[in-house]
């Protein structure tokens, strides 16, 4: 059971890389530059939602670009 | 005296010293990269230099591992084989590579050099500079490389995944745990861009540019040596790396003087050599 959720998430390495690693590196980088919203949201919350669909974009066509 | 005999006697010359030059790289490139940490997460140094230096780490780190490998720094069942795999385990740290995985494929590729099935490091093969740029450093890094299935089932390839699987997970762990705690760009910059590039730079000057156009086989067909127009420091020595195919027991930092003692034998065998070297 444990090794099929792990395998599981493994194969989902790239959806799980853009939501915890991706996404927030990206909004510190945004934070870097004192861009602290984008258009009212804090800026984590567009990250996440990029992180997701670009590691969703990945993990269909497996690449990145 | 035959070719083969007098090869071997030349070889011999630059065979069995314990190569302290590597053990010495392999010390100061780790401790650079070990003390990167503190300084960019206390916001000692800018983030820049943090890059700038943990990618010159990342590009040397695989050599000392490399010599590592062959049983260069000291072979098994001597006092000194502690210290072999010590430094074969640790100097990979920046690039994340399992030493045994890194070990078991390097094999690989010196038994079936160029064999587009059987060499693991077929996949950096391109036709050009451009195009191996290309390959390297951006389209192989999406990818995550079937070293694996070139491994048989063994109790070994067990290990090796496990050892592989572990050293993913901590990896990403720690990453993650980082980033979360606000430290985002300054990991980036430590370690996970230079390993991307540490990488690439090593698929290129390792893997690449020795074997180009990896269409040959054979002990003295399958790897060349080349004059690079960015130098043999930068190239990490890899200029004379068909000394290392021939004789691998010859460390790296004895590679050029080996293939100027070899050199006529060679011409002799036909190999793949510069006239510029």
């Amino acid at each position: 059971m444990i090794s099929r959720i792990f395998l599981y998430l493994v194969s989902k390495g790239r959806i799980l890389f853009g939501v915890f690693f991706l996404a927030p590196v990206l909004s510190q980088l945004l934070h870097y530059f004192e861009l602290y919203e984008i258009m009212g949201i804090p800026s984590l919350l567009p990250c996440l939602f990029l992180g997701f669909f670009w590691g969703l974009y990945a993990d269909n066509r497996e690449q990145w670009f | 005296m035959n070719l083969a005999e007098k090869e071997k006697q030349i070889a011999r010359q630059f065979i069995g010293k314990t190569p302290w030059f590597m053990i010495i790289w392999w010390a100061i490139n780790l401790s650079v990269w070990f003390m990167l940490w503190p300084l960019t997460l206390n916001g000692l140094i800018p983030l820049w230099s943090s890059l700038f230096v943990a990618s010159i780490c990342a590009c040397l780190c695989y050599l000392p591992s490399h010599e590592a490998q062959h049983g260069n720094i000291a072979k098994k069942g001597s006092s000194l084989f502690w210290l072999n795999e010590l430094i074969g385990y640790t100097s990979l740290i920046p690039i994340v590579l399992p030493y045994r995985l890194a070990q078991s494929t390097h094999m690989l590729h010196h038994t079936h050099t160029n064999h587009p099935f059987k060499d693991p490091d077929y996949s950096v093969k391109a036709k050009s500079l451009l195009s191996a740029l290309w390959i390297n450093l951006f389209v192989n890094r999406q990818k995550n490389l079937p070293y694996f299935d070139f491994l048989e089932d063994t109790l070994d390839k067990k290990i090796i995944l496990i050892e592989s699987l572990v050293t993913r997970i901590l990896y990403w762990l720690i990453m993650i745990s980082f980033v979360w705690a606000g430290y985002g760009l300054e990991v980036a910059a430590i370690w996970w861009l230079p390993r991307l590039l540490g990488s690439g730079y090593l698929q290129m000057t390792l893997s690449w540019a020795p074997h180009h156009p990896m269409v040959d086989q054979g002990r003295y067909r399958d790897t060349r040596s080349f004059k690079a127009f960015i130098g043999t420091y930068l190239t990490s020595g890899m200029e004379y790396h068909i000394i290392h195919h021939l004789h691998p027991s010859i460390p790296l930092h004895l590679n050029a003087a080996a293939y100027r003692a070899l050199k006529p034998i060679l011409e002799e065998r036909n190999c793949r050599l510069d006239n510029n070297l």
